[in-house]
């Protein structure tokens, strides 16, 4: 395991996922340990199917374990229930997706200031205020009022990226975020990554993308559920 | 929530056709509501207000006689009477032009138009009778063409033509238009009655009491009787009316409770539409409801989301749904009271009504959503995004998808077709509850119309008679019968005697315990009469005084089979009869007949060999045999000089009845037609659905080469399938409910009928059901052929 130095903001200890299949029982997580400090900027590889998807759907709490503990900024979340989880997540962990899964019917904005409204946060007068401010860390600030499908895909990932921050969470969690993007657009996309990175913000994220992942000063790489770390090469 | 309330704005907005669909599911079932809670309460309302302002007396006393103005003064001057009016109300006959045939009419007269004390008729056009001009009740011109005010009228005179002028429109409480009535009223002064008729008197007594109740009112009829057989006649009929109620109360409450029944389950069925394209729309918006959670979004919040959306079609189903409910339910009214011959009012939303819809428009989709919203909303934030591609979910586990998986070697877009049908069994099973609902309600109503029909063509056919002619005097049977059996077209005749009289249940006394009582005297060898029994036996040659009683009033004297019961006719000896069958039969004032043999009546009546009535049997069964039968025998009996009192056709009876139960069986199937449309709306939204969540597979479809043509096969095969598949379960639902349902109904207004399906019924269901499946699928159809490849394929 990789020696974290400063605050903890991921720990996973013993953390195993099985899915049950109707071929059987699919291992996503075996046994894994994971302890991530604060402003750490880490990549995530595997083959298609092998469990990095599982693992960072974990640390968001959008799934649950089968069994093991996950600690994230401070926080036991296995025992919290899908409520709690949803208002813990909304305020601590930022996600971004492939698909960007941006809402169709509100404009790019409306999209960012809408985990604003969920968790309370900011005043209602100064959230549209606060997701400008993120449209332009995003350099989207120009298509703030239009509809999603209107955009791009580099567009579209950098107002997920925008809206992954909207509460100023800090863990930002993306996955294959610039899957779905050319390779100019991934470069963009990534610079952004480093830019939150180096304002203190924790950031995970899967990809696949050789060239990015040289880029990371941390890499996870996870096959058939086992977890390995890149820098000392052992078992997670 | 501002943002997450400006995205229930566009979904709303964005899925128009989806928000089409919902708002007029719930609008229909709301409509249905508005329009029979205001069509009721208008029918009360205005039926009350119309008989409070007529003054309305508490009793008709029908007499066997006329009296005279000092006679009525003497008689308002019993104890516990209030007032008394005297009233004329006898047959006569009338024509509009000079060379016109007469026509059977009724002429009306009471002392003082101007001062009118009970059931006051209002002046509408024109004058007030006078010695010159009579008036005519409003119904009668539209009815029966009779001469408008300025025009004129001839009235038959000793065969002679007298003219009068038509001076006056009115409006009588008591007259009906066409079909409750079948001629049509002229309004006299004493002197003209007179002169037209001879009859200066009053027939009939009206009064109030001074303290109402039933009881009170027929103990006051009693002693008004028994004053009036000192002068040799009598009360033959009293009717109680009550002060407060519509005389015809009884029946809208019936007709109301089985329109409020159709209106709440066309409520019913819309709620399970809006189950149906809530569950949908959830389903569609999986992946969305777990963005919201996974940005922080807890289920309260997105639960609230849709819920305020379904709030948002409540509110727009509301402004379809009110207006709508109120026009209808004014139309409805309106049309109902002119046949009650009661005013209408001005249109107007009534308050109870707009409450009662505003309460159901948003409280029904809410409820209804409630289920599939919360069970939408509690989905795990990552099964919600695992929601995606194509190859998953569950189909071919259940029992129904692999026994559709059996039926092989069908064309693919069959298979496709069939296997797609019951991809959501239960989407498809409320869809199919709507569908076929309406189907079996359908089809019940068209059974329930073809009941009472046959029902009433079994009375007639029972009674036998196509002509029947009745007579001022009793007349010989031996001389009467074989001068009309040599008449023309003529195939037998029978004669009978038609009297009233009052009847009681031996040992019972007392106020309530006397009926009026219509019997019939039967030949005993008849040959016409073989009526339709609801128990016992028929009257057998070896029996006495045996009787048929109407199973009507059979009910109302509480007497059944093998029961005696007393019979009094006019002023005559008491005497007493065995119940050995009930019959059902509609005449009478209120189905009090009772059929025994005419012999023995004859005895009674100390009229021994004598009949007042005769039966024909023409040699054809056709109206216009019957009307020329009739016309014959009417100049037949004219040239021999025996006054006619009456004639009556078979066809023409059976027509009119026919006619009051059509009236019932159109307002149900207009409620029915509701519901269709409810299902053809369920039908549509179900496709539509099914269309947007299969956006993938028809993009599949087309890249692997299907036409629009095809795409468009496969769901309008859909459509086609589950309305035959609707029909099929509506065709024995139907028949297995169906006597239920036609006993409820007929229990609700009064009219027994013997069940007898419309098979047709089933048939015409079966293309409307088809033409609908067709028309639902077009647009969904449609919308599937326009998706493009590249439009379906892309991921949101």
């Amino acid at each position: 395991m990789a020696e974290v130095t400063g605050k903890q903001v991921v720990e996973l200890k013993d953390v195993s996922k099985v899915y049950e299949g109707p071929a059987g029982d699919i291992h996503a997580l075996r046994e894994v340990n994971l302890t991530v400090g604060e402003g750490e900027f880490i990549g995530v590889r595997g083959p298609s199917g092998s469990g990095k998807s599982t693992l960072l759907n974990m640390i968001t709490g959008i799934d649950r374990p089968s069994d093991g503990q996950i600690t994230i900024a401070g926080q036991d979340i296995v025992g919290l229930n899908e409520n709690q989880l949803a208002r813990w997540r909304g305020k601590q962990v930022g996600v971004i997706f492939q698909f960007f899964q941006l809402l169709p019917t509100l404009t790019v904005i409306e999209n960012i200031m809408l985990p604003m409204e969920f968790a309370r946060a900011w005043k209602a007068k100064e959230r549209p205020k606060r997701a400008m401010e993120l449209l332009e860390q995003v350099d989207l600030a120009d298509q703030a009022f239009k509809l999603p499908n209107t955009l791009s895909g580099g567009q579209l990932q950098r107002a997920a990226i925008a809206r992954s921050l909207a509460n100023d969470p800090p863990l930002v969690v993306a996955d294959e975020p610039t899957g779905n993007l050319d390779s100019k657009t991934a470069d963009r996309v990534f610079a952004l990554f480093e830019g939150l990175v180096d304002r203190g913000v924790t950031f995970m994220m899967v990809t696949h993308d050789n060239s990015l992942a040289e880029r990371f000063p941390r890499l996870l790489h996870v096959a058939d559920g086992y977890l390995s770390d890149k820098n000392n090469g052992h078992k997670a | 929530m501002r943002i997450a309330l400006l995205k229930v704005r566009r979904d709303l907005w964005q899925n128009k056709g989806r928000t089409i669909l919902v708002v007029l599911s719930i609008a229909v079932g709301v409509m249905a509501i508005g329009m029979i809670t205001s069509s009721n309460f208008l029918l009360n309302r205005q039926m009350t207000e119309s008989h409070l302002s007529s003054n309305p007396s508490h009793a008709w006393l029908y007499l066997n006689g006329n009296v005279d103005e000092s006679t009525v003064r003497s008689l308002a001057r019993t104890d516990g009477v209030a007032q008394m009016e005297g009233f004329t109300d006898i047959g006569v006959e009338w024509k509009a032009s000079p060379d016109g045939e007469w026509r059977d009419g009724r002429i009306i007269m009471i002392e003082d138009y101007d001062d009118q004390l009970f059931d006051q008729f209002k002046l509408l056009n024109g004058i007030w009778p006078n010695d010159n001009s009579v008036a005519i009740e409003f119904n009668s011109v539209a009815g029966w063409n009779t001469p408008d005010v300025g025009g004129t009228v001839y009235f038959n005179v000793n065969d002679r033509a007298r003219p009068m002028v038509v001076g006056g429109m009115l409006r009588d409480p008591f007259q009906f238009p066409p079909p409750f009535n079948t001629d049509p009223a002229f309004y006299v002064t004493r002197d003209v009655l007179q002169s037209v008729t001879g009859v200066t008197g009053y027939d009939t007594l009206r009064f109030t009491t001074t303290e109402y109740s039933e009881d009170n009112v027929n103990q006051i009829s009693d002693e008004i009787d028994d004053k009036l057989q000192r002068q040799g006649m009598g009360v033959g009929f009293t009717q109680v009316l009550h002060p407060e109620e519509h005389f015809l109360q009884d029946t809208i409450n019936g007709i109301g409770l089985i329109l409020s029944v159709m209106a709440i389950a066309s409520l019913g069925l819309s709620t399970f539409l809006v189950i149906n394209i809530i569950n949908a729309l959830v389903t569609q918006q999986i992946s969305q409801i777990g963005i919201m959670k996974a940005v922080g979004g807890v289920t309260r919040q997105i639960a609230m989301l849709y819920l305020a959306g379904v709030i948002v079609y409540g509110f727009l189903s509301l402004l379809v749904a009110i207006p709508l409910g109120a026009l209808f339910g004014d139309v409805m009214a309106r049309w109902m009271l002119s046949l009650l011959n009661v005013p209408s009012s001005s249109f107007e939303v009534l308050p109870a009504t707009l409450t009662l819809q505003l309460v159901t428009g948003l409280l029904t989709p809410l409820l209804a959503a409630l289920y599939p919203v919360l069970r939408g909303v509690a989905i795990a934030v990552a099964t919600a995004l695992r929601e995606r591609g194509l190859g998953g979910g569950n189909y071919g586990t259940g029992w129904i998808d692999r026994l559709i998986g059996r039926i092989r070697g069908l064309p693919s877009l069959a298979a496709l077709a069939l296997r797609n049908t019951f991809r959501r069994p239960a989407r498809v099973a409320l869809t199919m509850l709507t569908l076929t609902t309406a189907g079996a309600i359908f089809i019940m109503v068209l059974s329930t119309q073809h009941s009472f029909n046959s029902t009433i063509d079994k009375i007639f056919r029972g009674f036998g008679f196509e002509v029947m002619v009745g007579f001022e005097q009793q007349q010989r049977v031996d001389e009467i019968i074989p001068l009309i059996e040599a008449r023309p077209n003529v195939e037998l005749a029978e004669m009978w005697i038609f009297t009233s009289g009052e009847a009681h249940v031996p040992g019972e006394t007392g106020p309530g315990s006397v009926h009026e009582i219509f019997p019939r005297g039967v030949p005993r060898d008849t040959v016409l009469f073989s009526p339709e029994l609801t128990s016992g036996r028929y009257l057998d040659p070896e029996d006495g005084r045996a009787m048929l009683l109407n199973q009507k009033l059979a009910g109302r004297m509480d007497v059944s089979v093998g029961d005696e019961i007393i019979m009094q006719i006019g002023d005559g000896d008491e005497s007493t009869w065995t119940v050995v069958g009930l019959v059902f039969d509609l005449a009478g004032r209120d189905q009090d007949t009772a059929f025994v043999f005419a012999d023995e009546l004859a005895e009674v009546q100390n009229q021994v060999g004598r009949g007042s009535v005769v039966e024909v049997r023409a040699t054809e069964d056709t109206l216009a045999m019957q009307k020329a039968v009739e016309a014959d025998l009417l100049q037949y009996f004219d040239e021999l000089g025996i006054g006619v009192s009456f004639t009556d056709t078979a066809q023409e009876n059976r027509q009119q009845a026919r006619s009051q139960f059509n009236i019932i069986t159109t307002i149900l199937l207009v409620m029915t037609i509701l519901m269709a449309i409810v299902g053809s709306i369920g039908l549509s939204g179900t496709l539509s659905i099914n269309v947007i969540e299969r956006r993938r597979e028809i993009g599949v479809m087309r890249a692997v080469g299907a036409s629009s043509t095809d795409v468009g096969r496969v769901f309008s095969g859909e459509g086609l399938m589950l309305g035959l598949i609707s029909w099929a379960q509506a065709v024995p639902l139907a028949l297995l409910a169906g006597p239920v349902f036609v006993r409820a109904i007929g229990t609700a207004i009064d009219f027994p009928a013997v069940y007898a399906p419309a098979f047709q019924g089933i048939w015409i269901w079966f293309i409307i059901v088809v033409v609908l499946s067709l028309v639902a699928s077009w647009l969904p159809a449609r919308r599937a052929t326009q998706i493009s490849v590249n439009e379906s394929l892309a991921y949101e």
